[in-house]
Parts: C-alpha cells; structure tokens; sequence
C-alpha cells in the first residue's frame, strides 16, 4: 500500500512528466491510446472499489449572467485563496484514511477559470494526496473564454487537467448581451487558439438556444460558428427561465416575450441534424460529441454512478447516499475550519444528507440512465438490482410509453426514441 | 300575553342597505341585548352570511319594549332572507307577521329585491312603515328617496322615517311607529291550535327546532303536536321564545311567536310553511300557502380528489339537516367519476352550498355547469323530469321537451334600459312590461328561460348597469322549446359533465365558444387533441390543441439530481390533480369553461 509521502513524491513526478508531455506536444491519438492502456492496469488495481467523480465547485464569478441561478457570487473575490485551502482541507475531510480511486475530476462553478495556477495547484495536490487518480483521469474545468491567457492555459496543462469546457452561449451580439454575457465571439476563438495551442485537444463549447428573440437562423448561425472550432464535445442546453433570475424579471415585466417552446423544439431539430452532418454523436439528450470523446464525468452523473460534491453547494451521491454542501462561500470556510467527525462521503460542510431507499434508487435509475440515447437504461442490470424487471416494474405506465413511441427496447437497452428525447420529462414523471 | 300588546313585524330591505345593523340597533334599544354582549349583526349568525352582508336563514327575535304611553309591547322581530332564491321563505316569514319595516338606503333608493318583497309584504296586507337609512353618509339624499317611496308605495314620504342605524340616530322613533302604526295580532284565542312554521334549524341535541307563529289558539309544553302536510306527530323536546337565545316556556298563546323543538333528525320532516296543530284538538284546515321546498337550480358537485367521495356525501347530508331545499343523488361521470347531482333553489344558493363544503368541511369541488329541470314528453303525453343534461336521450325518442321560464323582475336608472334590453333578448327574453314608478327609474318585467339566467347573467346584469340594476325572479311556466342536446367531444371520446342542453338557435355560438374555452384551458398533449362540439352527432365546431413538442430539463448542475427529481416530482403532482377523459389530461377549471360563455 501507499503512503501518502510516496504518493506525493509521485505527483511531484508526475507533474514534471505532465510538463515534459505538454512542452513536446504528444499527438492526440498517443495521448489518448496512452490513457485508455493505463485505464486497465488502474482499473485492475482497484477491483473492489467503486469509482468515484470528483465535482469540486468554484462559487466565484466576475458578473452574474441574466438566466443563472446556480451558487455563485460576485463579490467574494477576496476569499478565493481561503476558499481553495479549505477545499483542500475539505477533500482530505472527506477522504479519510482511505485512498479511493478517481477516475474524473470536474472544476464547475462560478467561474473556476477565475482561481489562480496556484490556488487550483494546491486544491489538486490534496486530491492526488488523499486519492488516487488513475493517470488517464479526465480532469476538466469550465472556462469563461473572457477571463484566461495564453500563460494560464500553459499552466493549465502543467497541472494536469486535460479538458476544458467553454461557456460560449452564442456567437450572436444580441443574444449575449440579453444573456448578460460579456465576453464576444472574437474572444471565443481567441480562447480556443489559445487552448489548443496550450496543448488542450480536448474541449467542450456550450450553446443555449431558446433564448427571447433568437430565431432559426441566427441559431444556426451559432451552431455552424462553433462547428467550424471543431471542439471534441457540444453541448447545447435549453434556456430554462428560473425563479429569482433576472430573466424572469424581464418576462414578468414584458420586456420580453417569453421563449416560444415550439421554436426550441424547431432549433433542437436544427440543431440535431447540423451535428450528424458534421459526424458528432449523440450521446446524451443535450450532448454531442466526437466518436469516444464523451465526457466522462457526466456519464458519471447519467450511469448514476458515485461522485462526490465539493465546495460550497455542491452535490454528492456516493454509497447510496446523496448530499448537498452549504452554500455560503463564508460558511463553508467556516464548517470546514471547524473540525467534525464524519465518515465517507460526508464533509463538515454538508448540510443536508438522506439515503436512498429503493423507490428513489429506481427513479434516480430512470431519470439519469434514459439521458443517454445509446445505453439507455440497461433493463438486465435493472432486474439485477432490484429483483425485477423495468415491465414488471412499470407496468400499464411503461406499455403506454412504448405505445406512444416515446421510449423503445433494442437488446434489453430502454431507450428514448427520437420523438421521446425532447419531451423526455413527460417520460420521467410518469416513470419516478 | 294580550294580543294587543304584541306586535309582530319583519323588515324588507336589500342587501347592504342595513337591516341587520338596524336589527342590532333595536335589540340594543330594548335591552334585548346588553351593550356587551353585542356581537355586531347578531342575527346573521353564519360566518358566510356576515362576509356577504345578506342573511340566509331567516330568524326571529323577542323584545320587550316600554313604549311613551306607559305600556310594555312584546315586539317579535321575524328576520327574512335577502336573496332572490328564498323568495318562499320571505313569503312566509311576512305570512307571519303584521307590519314591516321597508328599509331603504338614503344613498341608493329603491332596488328590485326591495321592490319584490314589498310587493309579497303588501299583499300579504302588511302595514309598511319606511325607514330611510344611512342619513349619516354625506351621499344621503333623504328627500328625494323618500319621494321615490311614496311614488313606489302611496305612502306619504313625509311619513318615512329618517335614521341611522349605525349612529342610532332617531332609531326610538321606529319602535314607536311600529306601537303606533301597526295593528296587533287579532285571532280567535278558543279555536283549534294552528301555527305556521316560518322557519326551522337543526340542533344536536333537541333535533329539529320548528320556528313558529302562533295564529289561533294556544298550546301547553306538554301536547303532543301534529304537522298538518305529512301527518307526523311528535311530543316536542320542549317549547320556547328566542330572547334572542331559546329560552323555555310552558305555554305558547296566540300571536305569540316562539318554537318547538321536535326532536326531528332532519328538516326534510319540518317544512317550512306547514301548518301545526294538536293531536288532542285538530284544527280542520291548514293555514294558507304551502309548497314544499323544490330545487331549480342543479348541478354536478364531484370531489377535486376521488378519494374523498364520502367525505362529500357525508357533508352533503349535514348541509342537508339545516336546508330542505337541498337535495342531491349520487351521480357518476366518465371524466369526473363519482359525485352528485345537487338541486338548489338558484345560483346563490349553489354558491352558497359550495362555499360551505370547501369552507367548513375543507373539501375541494369540481362543479360543472348549472342545469334546469326539463320535462320530457313523450308520444302518449306522459311527462318526464330530466335533471342532468346528459340524461336527454337523442332526438327522436320524445315528442316535446319544455322548459321553466321565470317572471324576472329587473329595477334600474332608465339609462340602461338599452343595454339590458340587448342583455334580456339575446338570453330569449320576451318582454312583459315596463313601468316608470319614479323619476328616471324603470321596472322591466320579461319572461326569460331559466336556463339562460343562471347561466352569469346576473353578473352581466350588474356589470352592465355598473351595478345599479336590480333583479328579483319568480318560476312562471313550462314552456316547450326547440331544445338540442350540445355534446363535447374531447379526443372523440364524449365529455357528460360538459353537455349542455342550448337552444337550436344558440348551438352553434355556445359550441364554438365552449370549443374555444376548452381549447385554452387543455394543455398541449402528447399527441394532437381534437376538441368538437357536436349536435346531434353532427359536428358544429372543432378545434385542436397542438401536440406538445418540448419538454424537457437541460442539464443536471454539478450533479443535482436532487432538484431536477423535485420538479419531475411537481410535475407528476400537477398531473394527479388532472381529470383523464380517455389518455388526455384536463384541468379541473375546463369543467367550469360553460359558465363563463358570454354572448358577445
């Protein structure tokens, strides 16, 4: 067995390796061929044990956007290197005396791309110390392509994280600016330059459609801008107006029309269409990618796999318990300051925790495995698990599904079918 | 007690005009009440009735009143329903009194309720004494009110009497008209005991108290009593005087009033207007002008919740023991399940029943549109009643269907007269007569189905007279009419709960509004919904709502399943409360869209 010296040695190693790796420019399909051939030995390592996610949250951006409500603040800026302490504090918290191998780690926020080289340095050596994190380990984070250079994206690479995701949006001025974005399409590609001349081959690009006052063409427009970027992955999400967000004020108050639903599902068509030409898979109900580039992380999420939830606000499902971390930037420095004994997967900082009995272990099944349109819910391993089948289960609900060709079966895979994949919450409800 | 001493009145007035607050002033004048004890507007015991401002069930008082002569009178104070539906209930409540009190309110002057009851008072030969209420507002205009009453009534306008019932202002000088002016109670004090019911409630622990007053004879606590219409006899609980509580006593003598407690488990057995007489000593003839209690009004009441189908009928049946003109059977519908048809005197009183159940027995109603009694008559002239629209089976298996039109009786500034003249003719209306009692005021009297009256027509009454206009309305007759069964049809399966049964002029705009209402109200689907409004089986209006195409939740933030479960889980929720008519999901407000077609 390790020890948590000899594995720092190792990162130290490691790291320099990572350096040496970024600086001679390793083709992709190398990179890629050497990550899935170290998958095998890691995952033989570790048989027994479950593999985990890591969500490690950034709750600090520069401007809030006009649709966001997600735990993030624009004043705190001061606390961010308190913060990374105590999320690295919080990660050996968690991790106890235990090493558990990681195969994902993902940076969201907020902004990450707001923390320093060395903030996000020290917050990943905790991680390497208190787990272990196979080699190949898909280790994104999320960027605003306004807020980095070209030195950033070098030190990036040097730290290891080998993904980046870019909140684009769109590329049409109007749109950003009603979105509360500040950034410009010209940035956007100035960002993607960047990275990808920084050694990132992987990345991801966010598109929202549905937005007041977007039409066809202009979505359109977005898509094939970001085509021609040729990112690895896409994800293009629906604009869902939520409460307390300036977005909604501007509905309440008729400054703008609300999103029409029948142009979404026009634009999610569209869209649709454009990706298979352009070669992309569609593996999830709002993501696109290149043949064997999903991101692995989400697919945590979707195969209801174990991940755990870091920072403030973030959630967490892991050994049949999901659980959600306090909020309050300042409040979470101070949980985690405080100690408190806990055992896996709980922190100081949670607030809130349940365990999932079998009715929401078979609705949490349902909701995230139908997201992916090619695995779908795997009917076998389902009867496995909890002792009968999806039919036997669901009865009269799931044959009025099939009936409506909202869902299919192919070779025990439950599946969404092309007219099941845009009303899919009609599908869920029925199936929770 | 000498009859001369007694005086036996009630008092007329429209809604808001102030009756029970003069009603509380003249407790309070007589000592009835003590200054304390005064629980504002103490006859309108119901919370319902002192939010509306209207009284629902009549109640009487006992005062005793010194009066500037030296002499104590005994004043029984006979409160009276102040809604159009009651119209039976007021007749004979002023059946059982002398004199009344015309209240009129100084701001407003004469409205048709008033009107209507004024007229039942005077031919029930009542002595009127008219109060011009609220002198205390700076809008009071007195004299000119005072002149529209006696343009009304032939009674002097000087001799009204001018008050404020919430300052108490010249309030005395009531009591002293009503010692003056009315005549007391003058019967034979030896013939056969017979007092009419006026009035009746029901109490857990005495059953059935019967309110009562007292025309011939007298009766002691201890005789067994016998209700002339039904021939039920009873030995009373006990007998008794409202001072205002019940209060025993041993005798009841003539033209006194009071009550009897018959220990009865239901109102259905103590009907008001009944005659009462004792076992010992019959009287031959009952008093005059009985008819039971009969609903005019119907409609479905289906639980919101299925579940709670018990917990309806079992309110329904409590509601049932304090009203007999209540009446329900079990219904059952292909969109609403089980339920009932419940009857009522008129819309009011629906509203009424329907607030109560959702107020004290916590229940949540789908109601659908009210209906009227139709009678069905077929080839050999036998007469049917149909009380659901859905019962008319289709043409051809009768010769003739008739339905009840109402004497209506609309009082109004004659500025209106247009728009209610557009309002009566496109509800049928037939116009009858107009009179000009007053200045610029105008009495229209039209006949006019009723099914087309309770159909928001008051509503449009009032909101087209920016509430001036007043009505009152009376069954008149069964008139038959060229009546057509409207059916809906949503995604081609038929909806009972929303047939209707329209005039052949009228099918194809109600259907097309009702398609359109529905079409509104029904959320897009999984499919595409076709909504027809059919005559007939011939289609007359179509409308389809959309297929829905987007649904859908577009990412899990960090991973917070938790609250992307919770909005599929409100979701499902919003769904249960749904009425599935075959696969598609209606909100229970569609039920109500009839009610809510205007004729424009």
């Amino acid at each position: 067995m390790l020890l948590p010296n000899h594995v720092f040695i190792l990162y130290t190693l490691l790291r320099a390796l990572s350096v040496i790796v970024a600086n001679i420019k390793v083709e992709t399909q190398d990179f890629a061929s050497l990550r899935s051939n170290q998958t095998q030995d890691f995952a033989s390592l570790h048989q027994n044990q479950t593999m985990l996610s890591l969500y490690l949250h950034i709750p600090f951006c520069q401007h809030r956007c006009s649709y966001c409500d997600f735990n993030t603040y624009t004043s705190l800026g001061d606390l961010q290197e308190v913060y990374a302490r105590a999320l690295a504090d919080e990660v050996a918290a968690v991790a106890g005396n235990e090493r558990r191998p990681v195969q994902t780690i993902f940076f969201g926020g907020g902004t990450p791309s707001l923390m320093s080289a060395a903030s996000l340095d020290h917050i990943l050596q905790a991680v390497h110390t208190h787990f272990d994190v196979a080699a190949a380990a898909e280790i994104s984070m999320e960027c605003n392509p306004g807020t980095i250079s070209a030195a950033y994206f070098a030190q990036l690479r040097q730290l290891g994280i080998n993904r980046l995701s870019f909140g684009v949006q769109s590329v049409v001025a109007s749109e950003l600016q009603l979105l509360g974005r500040t950034h410009t399409h010209d940035t956007v590609v100035t960002a993607v330059r960047l990275a990808q001349q920084a050694g990132f081959d992987d990345f991801n690009l966010d598109l929202i459609y549905g937005v007041p006052g977007q039409t066809l063409p202009s979505w359109e427009t977005s898509v094939r801008t970001l085509l021609d970027l040729a990112p690895t992955h896409l994800s293009l999400y629906c604009l869902t107006v939520e409460p307390g967000t300036p977005m909604q004020s501007y509905i309440r108050t008729g400054k703008i029309t609300p999103p029409d639903p029948d142009l979404a599902a026009d634009q999610y068509e569209l869209a649709c269409q454009l990706m298979a030409e352009a070669g992309y898979d569609h593996y999830e109900i709002s993501n696109w990618c290149k043949p064997g580039r999903e991101c692995q992380h989400n697919l945590t999420y979707w195969r209801n796999g174990d991940y755990l939830g870091l920072g403030a606000g973030a959630h967490g499902h892991a050994d049949g318990i999901r659980y959600h971390v306090v909020k309050q930037p300042r409040t979470y420095i101070k949980r985690i300051a405080t100690p408190a004994a806990t055992t896996f997967p709980l922190s100081p900082a949670v607030k809130a925790q349940y365990s999932l009995d079998q009715a929401d272990q078979i609705s949490d099944t349902v909701i995230t495995q139908l997201r992916l349109l090619n695995e779908g819910l795997d009917m076998t391993a389902f009867e496995q698990r909890f002792g009968r089948t999806p039919q036997a289960h669901f009865g009269d609900t799931l044959t009025q599904l099939l009936d409506w060709e909202m869902v299919a079966i192919h070779d025990h895979q439950l599946r969404l079918t092309e007219k099941g994949v845009f009303l899919s919450n009609q599908v869920f409800h029925r199936l929770i | 007690m000498d009859q001369s001493r007694i005086r036996n009145f009630c008092i007329i007035a429209h809604i808001d005009h102030g009756k029970s607050t003069l009603a509380d002033r003249l407790l309070q004048l007589t000592d009835t009440v003590a200054d304390r004890e005064m629980q504002a507007q103490l006859l309108d015991s119901m919370d319902l009735e002192r939010e509306k401002g209207v009284t629902i069930k009549a109640s009487a008082v006992r005062m005793t009143y010194t009066a500037e002569d030296g002499n104590q009178y005994v004043m029984n104070l006979i409160d009276t329903p102040g809604h159009v539906d009651f119209g039976y209930e007021v007749s004979r409540a002023l059946q059982a009194c002398e004199g009344a009190l015309l209240v009129v309110d100084a701001t407003q002057g004469v409205e048709a309720q008033t009107l209507a009851n004024l007229y039942l008072a005077i031919d029930a030969d009542l002595e009127i004494i008219p109060v011009i209420n609220k002198i205390d507002l700076p809008a009071a205009m007195p004299d000119d009110v005072a002149e529209e009453v006696e343009a009304i009534t032939g009674i002097d306008a000087l001799d009204c009497i001018p008050v404020s019932a919430k300052t108490g202002e010249n309030c005395r000088a009531i009591l002293e008209a009503i010692v003056a002016q009315m005549s007391p109670p003058n019967e034979s004090e030896t013939n056969p005991f017979r007092a009419l019911i006026f009035d009746s409630h029901y109490d857990k622990y005495k059953g059935v108290i019967a309110y009562v007053r007292v025309f011939e004879g007298s009766m002691n606590a201890r005789d067994i009593v016998h209700f002339m219409s039904n021939e039920e006899e009873v030995d009373p609980i006990e007998v008794g005087i409202f001072e205002p509580m019940m209060k025993k006593v041993k005798t009841l003598n003539t033209g006194e009033v009071g009550y009897i407690a018959t220990g009865f488990k239901s109102v259905q057995e103590v009907r008001v207007g009944d005659t009462i007489t004792l076992k010992k000593n019959m009287a031959e003839t009952p008093l005059s002008g009985f008819s039971p209690a009969k609903p005019m009004v119907f409609a479905g009441f289906f639980p919101a919740d299925n579940e709670e189908y018990n917990e309806l009928k079992e309110a329904l049946e409590k509601l049932q023991l304090n009203d007999a003109a209540l009446t329900y059977e079990p219904e059952v519908s292909n969109a609403l399940n089980f339920g009932f048809r419940v009857g009522f005197l008129g819309m009011f009183h629906m509203e009424i029943i329907q607030e109560r159940l959702e107020r004290e027995y916590d229940l949540s109603i789908v109601a659908t549109a009210p209906s009227v009694r139709y009678e069905l008559v077929d080839a050999e002239g036998d007469v049917r009643m149909i009380e659901s629209p859905a019962e008319l089976p289709e043409d051809g298996s009768y010769e003739e269907i008739r339905e009840p039109w109402m004497r209506v009786q609309i009082f109004t500034p004659d500025e209106y007269y247009g728009v209610i003249m557009d309002l009566a003719t496109k509800r049928r209306g037939e116009l009858i007569s107009q009179e000009y009692p007053a200045p610029k005021r105008v009495i229209l009297t039209y006949d006019l189905p009723l099914a087309e009256l309770i159909v928001d027509f008051y509503d449009r009454l009032k909101s087209g007279t920016r509430g001036y206009a007043s009505m009152d309305y009376d069954f008149n007759e069964y008139r038959p009419s060229d009546l057509v069964k409207l059916e809906v049809l949503v995604n081609k399966a038929e909806v009972d709960a929303l047939t209707m049964i329209v005039h052949r002029d009228m099918a194809y705009q109600r259907g097309q509004k009702l398609v359109t209402a529905l079409k509104d109200k029904i959320p897009r689907q999984m499919f595409e919904v076709p909504i027809q409004a059919s005559v007939g089986k011939r289609v007359i209006s179509r409308a389809n709502v959309r297929a829905m195409r987007k649904d859908v939740l577009a990412k899990c933030y960090g991973g917070d399943i938790t609250r992307k479960k919770k909005l599929l889980e409100k979701q499902k929720k919003g769904k249960k409360r749904m009425k599935m008519i075959g696969n598609v999901e209606v909100p229970q407000e569609a039920f109500m869209s009839v009610l809510s077609l205007g004729d424009d």
